[in-house]
C-alpha cells in the first residue's frame, strides 16, 4: 500500500472520529471518537517515519511518550469520574455530550409543536 | 522484500483499515455501553495489528501498559453506568414533539455532519493530491528495538521533558476546574 493511500484511509479514520465528536452523545462514545483521532495519527506517524531515513527512532520515542501521556490524563479523567459517581448525579454524568445538535428552533425560531 | 510479503502485508493492511472503519463507525449508532466497550477492545487490536505491519510492535507493546489500565477503568465506570440504568437507552435531548419531528431531527443531525466530513475530506484530498510521490510502500523498512528506543530516550530528552511538562501542566488545570467543580456541586448538593 503507498504511503498516499495509508494517508488518505488514516483520513477517513480521522474524519469518522469528527462524525462520531458530532453524533455520539455519551462520553464513552466520545473518548471512543478520540481513540479513533489517536490511532489516525499513529497511522500517519508511522506511515511516514518509513519513508524518512533520518528520525524514524525519534518517530516513535515521540509517539511512545505522547501516548502515555494522553493515556494517563484518560487514566485520570475516568477516575475522577469512577471515584466521583455516586457524589455526581447520574445524568450529570450520561448527560448529551454532542458538540452538534439541530433543533428546528435554530433555523426557524421557537416551535411549539 | 519479495513479492509475495509484500501482498500479505498490503492484504494486513486493508483488514487492518476495514476493522477500524466498521466498528469505528458501527461504535456510533449502538446504544449499548458494554457493546460499546467491546467495540473499542476490537478498535485497540486492529491498531495493533497495523503497528505490527508498520514495523512497530514495540511502540504499542509500551502504550499499552498504560492502556491497559484506561481501559480497566473504563469497564469498571460502563458496568457501574449500565448497572444503575439497567439496560434503559441513553437520555437524548431529541425526544419531545412529534413523531415525523423527531425523526427529522434525528436524520438531520446525521446528515449535516456527514456533508461537514465529506466536504472537509474533500477539500484535505485535494490540497495533498500531488504531494505524495508514488510509491510501493517497501523501501527503508527498519525494525527498532527497545534497547534502541531506551538508548534514544537517555541520550537526549528534551522532547520528553516537553512532554512530561505539559502533562503536568495539563493535569494542574484538570485537577483545578474538578476541585472547582466538586465543591460547586457538593454546596449545591447540600444546599437542596
Amino acid at each position: 500500500m503507498s504511503s498516499g493511500l495509508v494517508f488518505y484511509m488514516a483520513m477517513i479514520l480521522f474524519l469518522i472520529s469528527v462524525f462520531g465528536l458530532f453524533v455520539s452523545a455519551d462520553i464513552v462514545s466520545v473518548f471512543i471518537a478520540y481513540q479513533l483521532m489517536v490511532a489516525a495519527a499513529i497511522i500517519n506517524f508511522l506511515n511516514f517515519s518509513i519513508y524518512i531515513e533520518i528520525g524514524q527512532l525519534w518517530t516513535k520515542v515521540f509517539l511512545i511518550i505522547g501516548l502515555l501521556t494522553i493515556y494517563l490524563l484518560a487514566f485520570a479523567v475516568f477516575f475522577y469520574i469512577y471515584s466521583n459517581t455516586e457524589v455526581l448525579e447520574r445524568k450529570t454524568i450520561i448527560k448529551d455530550y454532542r458538540l452538534f445538535r439541530l433543533e428546528k428552533s435554530d433555523w426557524w425560531g421557537e416551535d411549539n409543536i | 522484500m519479495s513479492i509475495e510479503s509484500q501482498k500479505i502485508i498490503e492484504i494486513i493492511q486493508y483488514i487492518g483499515f476495514a476493522g477500524l472503519m466498521i466498528p469505528g463507525i458501527a461504535v456510533f449508532f449502538i446504544p449499548d455501553l458494554r457493546k460499546k466497550i467491546t467495540l473499542l477492545f476490537i478498535l485497540f487490536v486492529f491498531t495493533t495489528i497495523l503497528s505490527f505491519v508498520f514495523y512497530s510492535g514495540i511502540l504499542l507493546f509500551i502504550a499499552s501498559l498504560a492502556f491497559i489500565f484506561v481501559f480497566a477503568l473504563l469497564f469498571l465506570l460502563t458496568e457501574q453506568l449500565s448497572h444503575n440504568s439497567s439496560g434503559s437507552p441513553l437520555p437524548s435531548s431529541d425526544t419531545g414533539g412529534s413523531h415525523t419531528r423527531i425523526i427529522a431531527v434525528k436524520i438531520l443531525n446525521i446528515i449535516i455532519p456527514v456533508l461537514f466530513c465529506t466536504g472537509l475530506g474533500y477539500l484535505i484530498y485535494k490540497l495533498t493530491g500531488e504531494y505524495f510521490p508514488a510509491d510501493n510502500g517497501a523501501q527503508g523498512i527498519s525494525i527498532n528495538t527497545m534497547e534502541e528506543i531506551t538508548g534514544c530516550i537517555f541520550a537526549k530528552y528534551d522532547i520528553s521533558i516537553f512532554l512530561i511538562v505539559s502533562a503536568a501542566l495539563i493535569s494542574f488545570i484538570w485537577f483545578t476546574v474538578i476541585l472547582v467543580t466538586g465543591r460547586k456541586t457538593k454546596e449545591s448538593a447540600i444546599n437542596e
